[in-house]
């Protein structure tokens, strides 16, 4: 854990690069991290050598990025079309090894996609900075520039409408941030993110634990109660992931830094993960395997959802929240704040108390959903009768980031409810 | 939609109807609960009407509600914001006489059906509840007033407790005020009220009503134009917009398309709201029936559709509402613009 100096430290850090919360990664990239080092002086002081020791890290880079591309990424964006065709993802370092190429860390980004949509085709026409695509019987590589440095993403299609994003670079670069921030809000809602719950995080440790015991070495966090973030790292005696998760009671977790035997982990709540180092082709079994049935369990619970007017409502889309959240005061405008930020997306406030009914439209595709919440401890949304699978899942990933969605779940309407609910006694 | 005056109190007004409408909505929503979901009571009902329209001769009652039970017997329910006006009093009077009257009520697939008797309910704010008990024992009693009903109606004080965020209906209070009947049948409102421990009052949870009233939207007087137009813009539009674009529409049309999608739409109600989204330039007309709403997102720094377009209605936008009218405009500015500079070209 760090020190109080430490914290304050990276917070003077944090904000002199106008970052609200600074990444652990821009942390290794000066080598103060994992190690830690034993600057002197105060947090200010400590704050200002970091940034002096970043900014000359990074102006190294931008020198590298000028005279050297990434050697992994023109590998695999120069693979002749029949090795790109038959390249198996599991098999990625290996092929890799085999051409002498050192594998890097990679980045995983996972999301959804509508029936008879392309993901390549989408992502090429609409993100910034792509300068070139290729297909591939899997899905295909997007060639993106930023600046001088020049990178490759992997589209890789691993079912009817789930695929992975997968680069080289870090995910607290850019070149990556534009990845998960940029493109794909671009291709909105024709594709869209997927958000973990805490029982995906469980199962993706409990699944690491096939190779060897699990420890967490950092985990960061949101304390849903004032919104303030938590961050705890284990440079000593580890614990387990379940342990590290049970810490979190109140908070919604954002991150985990796992390792395993010498695999060593990160997992982003934003169906994100890095793997760093390792076993490679168990990254793609357990992690991305696991990312991606979370994905899928999410499109199916979301698709086909438009509302048949003539019939009355026997499902819904249920979000169960953690206790307290759901009557929070500020809970109102942060389910406002969180769809209105979305790129065409509006709300209509129908009913503010004594319980909240908000209509969500989508203007990128004319979907609509009724929002409520008339329940201590759940969210609930009935979609209109027009509905996207791609809609659905901004808005109820938007709406759960910022209330800390425990998970989404389908539930049916009863028919009856007991008597004694409708008298007072 | 409001008469033009004073804009502050136009918008205000136009609030105040939109939030009491919304709340008359949730009244009939928990009353269709207990009808149709509330165990035991739901088996003794053969139909809940939502939007009834019961023609008789040349009469026509639009209750709020009716109930049609297995046994044949029917209740007829009706909200009221009874004001202090004798002429609300006798307009009420009036209405409720008529449902007294009622020998039939729908049943299932609307279809008019028989009864041998008609409770009728009435639901009135908690505040109002008693002295309307007391205005209308005072009509009955008055010789010289009309109504004079076979049975004095159930009047019902509802309020909302916003700690427990659910409704509470009780019976109001005058000697004249009864439970409605249940006939012998078991389960009913009467045997519940009656029971030691209910108190005469009953609850209405929104958890219980939710999926009803998204499903239905409206309860059956017309709804106000700032209701209407922010249902038409949040929930109906999107999809024949496809998100953004020009609707050419008809208020028929979407009436007919909202009777399709909620079980109810009137071509004038919705005819009010299209002429709220004209002046707060949204909406303009063409030909005689027909409407091309611009449909677009509008709050962007507001996240409550309806304030938005108050504020738009008190600020009148001009100019093209449409985009077609837009791009006609750019398209003639461009026009005026290169022809401007052809002539300085030529001049010099």
């Amino acid at each position: 854990m760090l020190s109080d100096r430490q914290q304050g430290a990276k917070s003077v850090l944090g904000q002199a690069l106008g970052q609200d919360e600074l990444e652990e990664a821009a942390l290794v990239r000066i080598g103060w991290w994992p190690q830690g080092v034993a600057l002197q002086g105060d947090s200010e002081a400590l704050g200002r050598d970091m940034r002096q020791n970043l900014v000359r890290r990074e102006t190294t880079n931008m020198q590298l990025d000028r005279s050297e591309e990434i050697p992994f990424d023109d590998w695999l964006w120069g693979l002749p079309q029949g090795d790109l065709d038959t390249l198996e993802l599991r098999s990625l370092a290996r092929a890799a090894a085999d051409d002498g190429i050192e594998f890097p860390q990679i980045s995983a980004t996972t999301a959804i996609a509508e029936d008879d949509v392309d993901p390549l085709a989408v992502i090429a026409e609409r993100g910034i900075g792509i300068e070139d695509y290729r297909s591939s019987a899997w899905g295909g590589l997007l060639r993106a520039r930023l600046k001088q440095r020049r990178y490759t993403v992997a589209v890789h299609n691993v079912g009817p409408g789930v695929l992975h994003l997968l680069g080289s670079v870090p995910f607290t670069e850019r070149p990556w941030e534009r990845v998960d921030r940029s493109w794909l809000p671009a291709a909105h809602p024709r594709l869209a993110g997927v958000i973990l719950n805490r029982a995906d995080f469980e199962s993706i440790g409990d699944l690491l634990g096939q190779l060897g015991e699990v420890h967490v070495t950092r985990m960061t966090a949101r304390i849903l109660r004032d919104g303030s973030s938590y961050s705890r790292g284990w440079p000593e005696i580890q614990p387990t992931h379940r342990q590290a998760l049970s810490e979190a009671e109140g908070m919604i977790v954002n991150t985990l830094r796992l390792s395993a035997n010498s695999s060593l982990i990160h997992l982003r709540r934003s169906a994100g993960a890095t793997f760093y180092r390792g076993d490679w082709q168990a990254f793609v079994e357990i992690v991305l395997g696991r990312l991606a049935e979370a994905a899928a369990e999410r499109r199916r619970m979301l698709s086909g959802r438009d509302r048949d007017p003539v019939a009355p409502v026997v499902e819904t889309i249920v979000m169960d929240l953690q206790p307290d959240v759901a009557a929070a005061p500020s809970t109102r405008e942060r389910i406002l704040e969180s769809i209105n930020q979305l790129r065409g997306a509006r709300t209509a406030v129908l009913h503010a108390n004594p319980y909240l009914h908000v209509v969500a439209t989508d203007h990128l595709d004319g979907s609509s959903f009724d929002i409520l919440i008339t329940d201590d401890h759940q969210l609930t949304i009935v979609p209109g009768v027009r509905a996207s699978t791609g809609s659905l899942a901004r808005i109820t990933d938007a709406v759960g980031l910022t209330l800390g969605m425990d998970e989404l779940r389908l539930e049916s309407v009863p028919e009856e409810i007991p008597a004694s609910e409708v008298l007072a006694g | 939609m409001p008469a033009a005056g004073d804009e502050a109190s136009q918008a205000e007004l136009l609030r105040a109807e939109y939030e009491r409408y919304d709340r008359c909505v949730d009244v009939v929503s928990a009353a269709e609960v207990w009808f149709t979901k509330a165990s035991g009571l739901r088996d003794t009902v053969a139909h809940f009407e939502r939007y009834p329209t019961i023609t008789t001769g040349d009469t026509t009652a639009t209750p709020d509600f009716t109930v049609l039970f297995t046994d044949g017997t029917a209740y007829v329910g009706e909200l009221s914001n009874l004001s202090l006006e004798a002429g609300s009093l006798d307009s009420l009077c009036g209405q409720l006489g008529r449902y007294d009257r009622l020998d039939r009520v729908p049943g299932p697939g609307g279809k008019l059906v028989e009864v041998t008797a008609v409770d009728v309910l009435l639901f009135v704010p908690h505040s109002d509840a008693n002295s309307a008990v007391a205005r209308m024992a005072a009509a009955i009693a008055d010789e010289d007033h009309p109504y004079s009903p076979s049975r004095f109606p159930s009047v019902f004080a509802w309020s909302f407790d916003a700690t427990n965020t659910r409704y509470v209906f009780t019976l109001a209070g005058g000697a004249s005020n009864q439970r409605p009947r249940g006939h012998g049948r078991e389960p009913s409102l009467e045997g519940w009220m009656s029971s030691p421990t209910s108190f005469d009052t009953l609850i209405g949870l929104p958890k219980h009503f939710q999926e009803i009233k998204v499903a239905r939207r409206f309860m059956n007087d017309p709804p106000p134009a700032l209701y209407m137009a922010t249902l038409l813009w949040g929930a109906v539009l999107p999809s024949m917009s496809g998100g953004e674009g020009d609707v050419s529409t008809s208020a028929t049309e979407f009436a007919e398309r909202l009777r399709h999608d909620y079980g109810r739409g009137k071509a004038a109600e919705v005819a009010q709201a299209l002429e709220l989204l004209q002046v707060a330039g949204l909406a303009a007309r063409e030909g005689d029936d027909g409407w091309v709403i611009a449909h677009q997102p509008i709050n962007r720094h507001e996240e409550d559709l309806a304030a938005t377009l108050i504020d738009r209605f008190k600020s009148r936008p001009s100019g093209p509402v449409t985009f077609a009218a837009k791009e006609r405009a750019r398209k003639a500015r461009r026009e005026r613009e290169s022809n401007k500079q052809l002539q300085t070209g030529l001049e010099d």
